[in-house]
């Protein structure tokens, strides 16, 4: 009993985490619409499509349909060929005009069948205007798109350009929080030593620093590999890498600071006094000033923090988790190393 | 012991990146992007493992200390 007083949330840590890295792989990603060529097309003419899906099962798939759709407009498909699970060639005959009142010349394009559900491509397509006078076959419809399938089962949203790393939200972002949580834990443990001016408290400080500011550089690196592949860059400037750097050189400087100074109770006070200041920092740094400026990140130019589009109910039944487990991992390696500091003062 | 490591995991970045040339022009883009999950884990899982050869260090000279101590009572 008294072991698993000391073990149960180390063992809930590591379980957690086994669940998200599990579960955070496995579950797949829903159809989804990778492109569709050509990317221009001129009004009144006829239109094939060559569509390329992703995790769609064309083939098996019945009542199949397909659309564009620009505002409430659409235009059916109408002739549809299937290539293979993933290949579909549409045929539209685009009408002369854009429908009435509207400047948009980029439709989505819409495809429904019983198998895959509803999945479309944003934008899928600019409309040139016609230079000769055919006559438009078909005209707009206005709502004419009903009764859609949805596909049923747990699958993760699909979004072009992130495809498959939107995974990287639980491996990522949950390094942040966790961040977060280990730094308040210093803080409070900063604020009891200068209280107590006991020496644990200061050691403990210390320890939950040190990891939390390896899961902060571990959160820039893996944000950096992800960049690289969906932005284009490892570093893009951008206000949130940006602010989390400068807030992690400013808890660096908290060892620096530590390193300096030989006296232990000194040091103690000092780099407590120091702590709560780097935390009182960071709290503008990383929560007030990315949602004044425009950012790459999610939600950019209003709230950092993920709206209903960034992450859906399936993604948070991982998100969550994750962000517990590694929170947890990482106060225990705190203590590991707040262990070890104990070990080391006895011997001296 | 250090230096080993960082060299050899330069040269295998290295030889990665020649073999993603050579094979593939874009092995990290293909399959979905798939294998930048597969990276940004593997960060993860080395970062980890250089937090765990710190504290294995730091715990190493406690030992060698407490050694010595014990040598030095006899």
């Amino acid at each position: 009993m008294k072991n698993l007083k000391q073990w149960w949330w180390k063992i809930t840590g590591i379980l957690l985490l086994i669940y998200g890295f599990t579960f955070g792989m496995l579950i797949p990603l829903k159809p989804g619409i990778v492109t569709a060529e050509p990317f221009t097309a001129v009004l009144g003419q006829q239109l094939q499509l060559n569509v390329q899906g992703y995790n769609t099962y064309y083939t098996t798939a019945k009542d199949f349909r397909a659309w564009l759709k620009l505002d409430s407009f659409s235009i059916a498909a109408s002739n549809i060929e299937v290539q293979s699970d993933q290949q579909v060639a549409l045929t539209f005959n685009l009408p002369e005009h854009l429908p009435s009142t509207i400047e948009e010349r980029s439709p989505n394009l819409i495809i429904d069948n019983n198998v895959d559900g509803t999945h479309l491509l944003p934008s899928a397509i600019y409309l040139n205007d016609s230079k000769d006078t055919l006559i438009a076959k078909e005209q707009w419809n206005l709502n004419a798109i009903s009764s859609l399938n949805k596909k049923s089962g747990i699958y993760f949203p699909y979004r072009n350009t992130l495809y498959e790393t939107i995974r990287n939200t639980y491996f990522h972002v949950s390094l942040w929080f966790a961040m977060m949580f280990l730094f308040i834990g210093a803080f409070v443990q900063s604020i009891k030593y200068l209280l107590g001016k006991q020496l644990a408290r200061d050691y403990k400080a210390s320890s939950l620093t040190s990891i939390g500011v390896h899961f902060g550089i571990l959160g820039l690196l893996t944000g950096a590999v992800w960049a690289k592949h969906t932005w284009g860059a490892y570093w893009s400037w951008d206000i949130k890498q940006n602010m989390t750097a400068i807030s992690l050189l400013i808890y660096l400087a908290y060892f620096v600071l530590r390193a300096s100074i030989p006296d232990v109770d000194k040091k103690a006070r000092l780099s407590a006094v120091y702590n709560i200041f780097a935390f009182v920092a960071i709290i503008p740094l990383i929560y007030v000033i990315p949602r004044l400026f425009s950012s790459l990140h999610p939600g950019n130019g209003g709230n950092p923090a993920f709206g209903s589009q960034d992450l859906d109910n399936t993604m948070r039944l991982i998100f969550y988790p994750i962000i517990i487990g590694w929170t947890l991992i990482g106060f225990w390696i705190a203590q590991l190393n707040y262990r070890i500091k104990r070990l080391g003062e006895k011997l001296y | 012991m250090t230096k080993r490591y960082i060299i050899a995991a330069v040269f295998l970045a290295f030889k990665m990146q020649v073999f993603a040339q050579q094979e593939q022009v874009d092995f990290m883009r293909s399959t979905g992007k798939i294998y930048v999950v597969v990276a940004v884990i593997l960060v993860i899982l080395l970062g980890l493992f250089v937090y765990l050869i710190r504290m294995d260090k730091n715990l190493t000279k406690l030992e060698n200390q407490i050694n010595r101590n014990g040598r030095a009572k006899k």
